[in-house]
C-alpha cells in the first residue's frame, strides 16, 4: 500500500514538473505566422526597419544599434537616453549620427545605379560610453522618418546572474526562423532576466544574396518583444555567409584590406565570450588573439566561452584543421564550454581533455537548429556517446544558458518547448 | 538548345545550383513570396498565410540516407581490396570501378552544390585525379588479357599487351594527364590565394619539428608551392617528361601526407583518399617504361599524336 502511494505520488509530481516546463517556455511549433509576420514592418521610404543591436566589446559599456531603410537618401540618426521619451525625440538625452551607412550589396552596378530604390541601406550607429546594467530608450531616425521607441538593456558590470540564449544556423527554413525568431522574444518577455542572444553562423543559405538576407532581416525583428525590447546578439560568422553583406549587415569594419570577424565580448566580471572565424586560418593573427584572449580573459571571468561555426568535436560532419590549433589553448586556458554551430542537430559532449573524457575538461555544445533543416547525428563517436553523459539528438531548438557566481546550467528547449537536456557544471576553482 | 527540364530557371535543382536557395528553402516558396510580400508592403490578406512548416527532414528520409552512405562506404571499400587481386579482364570488375568513378564524380558535384565553402564551385576540378583514376583502372580492366596466363609468347609481363593497343594507350595518357594537371592546377590557384587550410597543414606540420610561420611568411611560402603546383600542371599537360612526373608524384604524395603530419591520426584517411594525386603520376611513368620497354619511341613534349606505337 505504501509502495503504491509512493509511486502515485511520483507519478503526480511528474506530471505536475512535465507541466511546468511546457508552461515555461510554450509550444511555439504550431504558431499563427500569419498573425506573427504581421508584427514584421514594411521595408519601405525612410522608415527604419530591420533593426538589430550588436555587441563586440564590453558588453557593459558599448553597443551597436542598427537598422535598414529602403531610400538611403538624407540623415540617419539615433536619439537614445535612459528616460523613456515616448518616442519625443527633443527629450531623449544624446543623439548619435551613424558612423556608417551605405547600400546593400546585392545586385549588378546597372540595377543599382537605375533602380537605387529597389535596394535597401544600412546604418550603424556604434555607442560607447554607456552605463553598465541600464536600460537604454531609443529611436532610429532616417530622413526625418522616426521609428517607434526601443529599449535594450546594458550588461551589468558587476553581476550575481547572467542568461544568454545560444543557437546557430538560421540559415533555411522560412516557416521554422520565424518561429524560433518569435520564441526568443516570447522567452525574453517572459524571463527579462535574458540578457543576449549569442549567434553560432549560417544566417542564410547564399552569403552574397541580398534578398536571403532581406528576409532574415527582416524576421529578425521578430526577436523583438511585444515591449519593443531589442535583444543584442554576439556573431560569429558561417561558412555560408561570404561576402560582403555580413559585415554591412552586422557592422564590420575593414581592418586594413581586410575584415576580421574574431573579437571578445565581456559580461563584467561574470562571463567572457571569445568570438572566433573557423573561415580562416587557425593559425597565425588568429591564434595570437585567442592566446592573448584566453590569457587575459580566464583571470577576470567566472565562466569562459568560445564561439564559432564549425565544431571541433562534430557530431555529424569532419573534425576541421582548426580543432588542432584552437584545442589545446582552450584546454590549457580551461575554457568552460565552446559553443558550436554547423552541423544541424543538438549536441553536448562529454568534458575534454587531451582527446579524452575528462571531468576538468571542455564541454562543446551545439550545433545550429534556428531555422535549419536537421540531421540526424552519428552515434560511433566516443565524445558524443550517452552511455558516458554527453547529449544528442535533432530538431529546431535554442539553448539557454544560465550562469551565476557558483553553476552554469545549459537547457536545450526546443520549438515546442521541451527541454530536452539539462547539463549543469560548478564553476572551476 | 533547350535546357533539361532540371534546369529550367526557376526549378528547384536550378536555384540550388545558383546558390538563391538550398533544396529545403526552395521547397518554401509560398512562405518566401508570402515574407517577401509583407516586407515589400504589398501583402494581402492571402498571401499572408503561410503554409505549415515543411523544412524538418523527416526520420525515415534522414535514416537513409545514412543507410546509403554506410552502403557506398563498404562498397567502396570492397571494389578497392577486390582491384588489388585483379590480373585477368573482368567486365564485372570494370562495371563496379565505373559506379565508383560515378559515386566520386556525383561526389564532387555535390560539394560544388553545397557550397558554402572557399573555392567550392571549383570542386569537380581539384578531385579530378581522384574521380578520374576509377574509370582509367575501369579501362585497364577492360583492355588485360582474359586470362593471366595468357602471356605474349616471348613470356612478357601482361601489361606488355596493354601497350600495344594504341586506342587504349592514347585514352588512359591523356585522361590521366588532364586530371592530374586539373587536380594541381587547382590546388595551385588555392594556394597562391592563400588558402587558410593549406596555411594550418603548413605551420601544424612545421610545429612538429620546432618550427613556427608568421602569416607573411605562410602566404611567401604558399604562392612559391602555388606557383609550382602551376608549373607542373602545365608541364604534365605538355610534356611526358619523366623528370615531371616523378616530381609530381613525390609533391602528390608530400602535400597528401601533410594531412598526416598536421593532424595526426585523424588525417589518415585524408591522406588515403588523395592517393591518386601522386599515383596516378606514377601509373604514368610505368606506362611509359613498358611503353619503351616494348621497342617503341615516346614522343615527349606533343600532346597529338599521344604515342606512336612501333609493332615488336
Amino acid at each position: 500500500m505504501k509502495t503504491t502511494t509512493l509511486w502515485v505520488l511520483k507519478l503526480s509530481l511528474c506530471g505536475i514538473a512535465s507541466l511546468a516546463l511546457a508552461d515555461e517556455y510554450g509550444d511555439y511549433s504550431e504558431i499563427d505566422l500569419e498573425k506573427v509576420h504581421q508584427r514584421i514592418t514594411t521595408l519601405s521610404g525612410s522608415t527604419p526597419a530591420q533593426w538589430r543591436i550588436t555587441v563586440k566589446e564590453d558588453a557593459s559599456t558599448s553597443a551597436t544599434v542598427s537598422w535598414s531603410t529602403l531610400e538611403p537618401e538624407g540623415e540617419h540618426v539615433l536619439y537614445y537616453g535612459k528616460k523613456s521619451t515616448g518616442g519625443d525625440l527633443g527629450r531623449y538625452d544624446e543623439k548619435q549620427e551613424c558612423q556608417r551607412s551605405g547600400l546593400y550589396t546585392g545586385a549588378p552596378l546597372k540595377d543599382r545605379k537605375e533602380k537605387k530604390s529597389g535596394l535597401a541601406s544600412y546604418h550603424h550607429a556604434a555607442l560607447s560610453g554607456l552605463e553598465p546594467d541600464t536600460t537604454y530608450f531609443l529611436t532610429m531616425v532616417s530622413n526625418g522618418v522616426a521609428s517607434r521607441e526601443f529599449h535594450f538593456r546594458t550588461a551589468p558590470a558587476k553581476t550575481e546572474q547572467l542568461i544568454l540564449i545560444h543557437g546557430g544556423d538560421s540559415r533555411s527554413g522560412i516557416t521554422a526562423r520565424s518561429k524560433v525568431n518569435y520564441m526568443i522574444g516570447q522567452m525574453v518577455e517572459q524571463n527579462p532576466e535574458i540578457w543576449g542572444f549569442v549567434h553560432g553562423g549560417d544566417y542564410i543559405v547564399s552569403g552574397k544574396s541580398y534578398s536571403q538576407w532581406k528576409a532574415w532581416l527582416s524576421q529578425h525583428e521578430l526577436t523583438t518583444t511585444s515591449q519593443n525590447r531589442i535583444i543584442p546578439m554576439v556573431v560569429a560568422k558561417g561558412n555560408h555567409d561570404g561576402g560582403p553583406l555580413y559585415g554591412e549587415v552586422f557592422d564590420f569594419i575593414a581592418d586594413g584590406d581586410k575584415q576580421v570577424y574574431y573579437y571578445n565580448t565581456t559580461f563584467g566580471d561574470l562571463a567572457s565570450v571569445i568570438t572566433l572565424d573557423t573561415n580562416i586560418s587557425g593559425t597565425g593573427a588568429q591564434e595570437e588573439f585567442l592566446k592573448a584572449s584566453l590569457e587575459k580573459l580566464r583571470s577576470e571571468s567566472k565562466w569562459l566561452f568560445t564561439s564559432y561555426h564549425r565544431p571541433l568535436y562534430p557530431a555529424v560532419k569532419n573534425m576541421p584543421s582548426q580543432k588542432k590549433v584552437f584545442v589545446p589553448h582552450f584546454e590549457k586556458h580551461n575554457v568552460d564550454i565552446a559553443l558550436e554551430a554547423d552541423g544541424h542537430n543538438i549536441k553536448r559532449t562529454v568534458p575534454i581533455r587531451d582527446d579524452k573524457k575528462d571531468p576538468t575538461g571542455v564541454v562543446y555544445v551545439g550545433e545550429g537548429g534556428l531555422g535549419v533543416g536537421q540531421r540526424t547525428p552519428k552515434t560511433d563517436r566516443w565524445y558524443t556517446d550517452t552511455k558516458e553523459g554527453a547529449f544528442i539528438g535533432k530538431g529546431h531548438h535554442v539553448m539557454l544558458l544560465t550562469m551565476d557566481r557558483d553553476k552554469l546550467e545549459i537547457k536545450t528547449i526546443m520549438l515546442t518547448g521541451d527541454v530536452v537536456d539539462t547539463h549543469v557544471q560548478k564553476v572551476r576553482r | 538548345m533547350a535546357k533539361p527540364i532540371l534546369w529550367a530557371d526557376g526549378s528547384d535543382l536550378c536555384r540550388y545550383a545558383t546558390k538563391q536557395v538550398d533544396l529545403s528553402q526552395a521547397k518554401e516558396d509560398v512562405a518566401a513570396s508570402s515574407l517577401e510580400a509583407i516586407i515589400n508592403g504589398s501583402a494581402t490578406a492571402t498571401e499572408l498565410s503561410i503554409e505549415g512548416d515543411r523544412t524538418t527532414d523527416d526520420q525515415s528520409r534522414q535514416q537513409l540516407i545514412f543507410r546509403i552512405d554506410r552502403g557506398v562506404a563498404y562498397f567502396l571499400i570492397f571494389v578497392g581490396i577486390l582491384v588489388l587481386f585483379m590480373r585477368r579482364r573482368s567486365l564485372i570488375v570494370a562495371s563496379l570501378l565505373l559506379i565508383v568513378g560515378g559515386w566520386c564524380v556525383a561526389d564532387s558535384i555535390a560539394a560544388l552544390l553545397n557550397g558554402g565553402k572557399a573555392y567550392s564551385g571549383m570542386t569537380p576540378y581539384s578531385l579530378a585525379a581522384r574521380s578520374v583514376t576509377p574509370f582509367l583502372l575501369a579501362l585497364l580492366l577492360l583492355f588485360l588479357p582474359k586470362s593471366a596466363r595468357a602471356k605474349s609468347g616471348n613470356g612478357s609481363s601482361v601489361f606488355d599487351s596493354l601497350i600495344r593497343n594504341r586506342k587504349f594507350l592514347n585514352v588512359f595518357d591523356i585522361a590521366a594527364r588532364l586530371a592530374l594537371a586539373s587536380t594541381f592546377l587547382v590546388h595551385g590557384y588555392k594556394a597562391v590565394q592563400g588558402h587558410y587550410p593549406f596555411r594550418d597543414l603548413i605551420n601544424l606540420s612545421a610545429r612538429r619539428i620546432g618550427l613556427e610561420f608568421s602569416t607573411d611568411s605562410l602566404l611567401i611560402i604558399l604562392k612559391v608551392i602555388g606557383y609550382q603546383d602551376i608549373l607542373l600542371a602545365v608541364f604534365v599537360l605538355i610534356t611526358r617528361s619523366r623528370f615531371v612526373l616523378y616530381w609530381t608524384a613525390i609533391w602528390g604524395f608530400v602535400t597528401a601526407f601533410s594531412r598526416v603530419t598536421a593532424l595526426g591520426s585523424p588525417g589518415v584517411d585524408l591522406w588515403l583518399v588523395r592517393s591518386a594525386n601522386g599515383g596516378l603520376a606514377l601509373v604514368l611513368i610505368a606506362l611509359y617504361w613498358w611503353f619503351e620497354r616494348g621497342g617503341n619511341e615516346l614522343k615527349i613534349s606533343q600532346t597529338t599524336p599521344m604515342m606512336t606505337y612501333k609493332p615488336l
